[in-house]
């Protein structure tokens, strides 16, 4: 039966709820690992060289996957992949297997009514790059004829949709590094219209490349601080400079509350709420005060029936740039101005760097985990807040929320003006 | 037909590379007369990308009129010994 045909259902059936998580990161190839080595303080950045083709290595911080996906994918799914979608696929394979379903066909069972939706970054950078080098140096007739499928911004949605069998729609954002969040806000929205009883939503990036490196650094974004790589990380610090490039995956399996009540799914905790707005301000910078990315905390808040004197954790974009950081500051001290005290802003950026399209959703993974653990984890690298900015940031020791239903925010912002913020509820 | 130990040697990178191209597919599912298109489901995509790492693996190139003629794992075996012991031109 469409729903669109069906009576509408009551409010709370309608509501979205977690049940499978997948992470990989420069911390760890999945979510129990990332999270451990998250709250030890441990540190993915580290010094790596890239070279171009034909040129010579440049150094660069970078926070590179703790565990190659190729290791962990069929050696032919893995060949036939960007290693973004690589990462998408090992993330997703672990939120669905994390939701429960052991074997992924089980959930392609019920795939009229299951979507994914996937973001990205850059994309299938690496892929171009790769299949440009092979034309100019080996001629037409040596470019893979899988160049064009795994060059689409939809070629991590579209694999994971695949795997899982998705017949109810595959998408993919993109809002460049506010995509992975943005995944989650169209989520909710599928749940909410009844598009779909289950989505697996996230986002994927790999693009430490040499031109994507040498990009960010030509626009001044990337952390100078060579001799010092697990220091260099540092949103929200006096001394930040700029942000470290990682790579991985997030993903979530959203669920309608019925449907998972109906299967006896357990619950890591509900997505209450959403909100995008755009700055139109800038294509690079953000709006001076934060003022796009605090009207989408507020649409968020809203959306999800939240005062914000009930959100105890905010997960913040934080990329440790100096612009970047103050705008978001702005942004929450107006919106939780009345209770900054209260709200532990954790910057989780120092320890696995700015990993672009796949931030938002690895960072909802964590604010997941940190309602129901109920611990805001850590910045080892925070050395002195800056003095310009009043939130009250998670320093080197993870801080405990308090007892009694928890609410959490986390924000993302991508070049283009895209703010996205997503509220989730234990 | 019997085969040389030369032969069975490159069958049996023949097999490993399909199990390591084609989606879903290994080594023991390879068999010499397996036809790729009825038996191991290599579809039109996943032929080219078989041609392809064949070309990269053996510095040959396979025509598409070549490639057509391919239709079993023994046939693509029989083709790669006379391509690779009379290079007509092929360099690496």
């Amino acid at each position: 039966m469409s729903p669109r045909h069906a009576a509408a259902p009551a409010p709370e059936e309608r509501a979205a709820v977690v049940t499978g998580l997948g992470l990989t990161t420069a911390l760890g190839g999945d979510v129990p690992a990332t999270w451990r080595a998250l709250l030890d303080g441990a540190c993915g950045v580290g010094r790596h060289d890239f070279a171009p083709p034909e040129g010579p290595p440049q150094t660069y911080l970078a926070a590179p996957a703790a565990v190659e996906p190729g290791t962990v994918l069929p050696p032919a799914k893995a060949a036939h992949c960007d290693r973004s979608a690589q990462f998408a696929l090992v993330a997703a394979r672990e939120a669905v297997r994390d939701a429960g379903f052991e074997e992924v066909s089980v959930l392609a069972a019920s795939g009229s009514r299951l979507a994914v939706v996937v973001g990205v970054g850059l994309g299938g950078l690496t892929s171009i790059l790769e299949q440009n080098h092979r034309l100019r140096t080996r001629g037409p007739g040596r470019v893979s004829p899988r160049t064009i499928p795994v060059m689409l911004p939809n070629h991590p949605a579209a694999e994971v949709g695949l795997m899982v069998g998705a017949k109810a729609g595959v998408h993919a954002p993109v809002s460049a590094c506010a995509s992975g969040a943005e995944a989650l806000w169209q989520a909710l929205g599928m749940i909410r219209d009844g598009r779909a009883d289950i989505v697996v939503a996230g986002g994927a990036e790999a693009a430490l490349h040499p031109l994507a490196l040498a990009g960010f650094a030509r626009l001044g974004a990337l952390s100078r601080r060579l001799d010092d790589p697990e220091g260099a990380s540092r949103p929200f610090d006096a001394d930040r400079d700029g942000f470290v490039m990682g790579e991985g995956a997030g993903m979530l399996v959203v669920e309608s509350a019925a449907h998972a009540a109906a299967r006896g799914a357990r619950v890591h905790g509900r997505l209450t709420g959403a909100g995008i707005t755009n700055d139109s301000h800038h294509v690079a910078q953000p709006a001076p005060g934060g003022t796009g990315c605090a009207a989408a905390v507020d649409l968020a808040l809203r959306d999800a029936g939240l005062h914000p004197e009930q959100v105890r954790h905010v997960n913040a974009h934080a990329t440790s740039t100096p612009l970047g950081d103050l705008g978001e500051a702005r942004a929450l001290e107006q919106v939780f101005a009345t209770c900054l005290d209260d709200v532990a802003v954790s910057a989780t950026k120092a320890a696995f760097g700015h990993t672009l399209g796949a931030a938002g959703a690895i960072e909802a993974v964590l604010t997941v985990l940190a309602l129901r653990d109920r611990t805001a984890p850590p910045a080892r690298s925070l050395e002195r807040v800056d003095p310009e900015i009043g939130l009250r940031v998670v320093g080197r020791s993870p801080a405990p929320l308090p007892p009694g239903p928890l609410a959490a925010v986390t924000t993302s912002m991508g070049f283009g003006g895209h703010n996205v913020a997503l509220a989730f509820a234990s | 037909m019997p085969s040389t130990a030369e032969e069975r040697e490159l069958l049996d990178e023949l097999r490993e590379l399909l199990a390591a191209t084609v989606e879903d597919l290994s080594v023991e599912e390879v068999g010499p007369d397996s036809s790729l298109k009825d038996d191991l489901g290599v579809d039109s995509l996943a032929m080219l990308e078989v041609i392809a790492a064949i070309e990269d693996r053996w510095q040959i190139e396979v025509s598409q009129e070549q490639a057509e003629r391919l239709t079993t794992v023994r046939q693509i075996a029989a083709h790669l010994s006379e391509a690779v012991a009379a290079p007509a031109g092929g360099t690496a």
